[in-house]
């Protein structure tokens, strides 16, 4: 579990580290899926 | 049992950790800072002009003493977009996550988990250890708790706030009988905002100045919300 906490001034690195993990996925079922 | 760390990782090389499988429901597990795209071409996948993001090994301590920052080594990911330019991925053993550049970084391990801070100023093993005082400025903290060694408990207490799938594998845990039954909550928190992608995939914010899943452990409560992004358990809900 990644929790990210950065002050306002920051949001566009929040979204950054959010968002590249789902988007490298392509889908977040493939966390679920392993192998 | 199913192996997250060999779909996750699957070009670098974490020293000596990349090639340690987790005989474990990983969960609740950080893997979401593992599965960046490692290399260029994975990158292009997802934007135009990709940079190479820094990478940072981080130093540690734990149940068989203290890690040297050189112990985790590995490749940079690459990333698209302004953001890159800010940001560095930052390991340590089985778990890394980007975080703001030049920040400081420590882990703490043990057989139950890895987990990784990443904060403005130094924090070192005293200051993180389960009975300090809470984190209160800004943090990045990614953990992977092993859902069969002692780890189990965190992983049935955070599957019980979220995953119904694995409500056989939470009530084989307090059917142990070694954490009392009380600890384990069949329902997220109030005030949390829960999406959930799969019956084992989850994300979710606790919002500012409450207790929610987000501040319930190492991170203290204030004036900012606490997000995490989705992240969940590589394991099949029927094996549970």
């Amino acid at each position: 579990m990644t929790l990210v906490r950065l002050d306002p001034d920051l949001r566009r690195e929040v979204r950054a580290i959010l968002t590249q993990t789902e988007r490298t996925l392509g889908s977040p079922e493939l966390v679920g899926r392993g192998k | 049992m199913l192996h997250p760390v060999s779909i996750l990782l699957p070009s670098a090389n974490l020293g000596g950790y990349s090639a340690r499988r987790w005989r474990a429901c990983a969960v609740l597990a950080g893997i979401t800072g593992l599965a960046l795209a490692f290399g260029p071409v994975a990158a292009n996948a997802f934007g135009p002009r990709p940079q190479p993001v820094p990478f940072v090994g981080c130093p540690g301590d734990g149940q068989t003493g203290p890690v040297d920052a050189s112990e985790t080594t590995g490749a940079a990911p690459w990333l698209a977009g302004d953001a890159a330019s800010h940001l560095a991925y930052y390991a340590f053993r089985s778990v890394g996550v980007l975080a703001p550049r030049s920040w400081r970084c420590f882990g703490l391990y043990g057989s139950d988990a890895d987990i990784l801070f990443v904060t403005p100023d130094p924090h070192g093993f005293e200051d993180l250890r389960a009975d300090a005082p809470k984190l209160q400025g800004p943090v990045v903290v990614i953990a992977r708790h092993s859902g069969e060694t002692s780890g189990r408990f965190e992983v049935a207490a955070v599957a019980a706030r979220l995953f119904p799938a694995a409500r056989h594998f939470v009530h084989k845990v307090i059917a142990e009988n070694i954490v009392a039954a009380s600890h384990f909550h069949f329902a997220p928190y109030k005030t949390d905002t829960v999406r959930r992608l799969s019956s084992t995939v989850a994300e979710f914010v606790t919002p500012p100045n409450r207790k929610g899943l987000g501040t319930s452990d190492r991170i203290a409560a204030n004036d900012q919300p606490v997000a995490a992004s989705p992240f969940g358990c590589p394991i099949r809900a029927t094996t549970w």
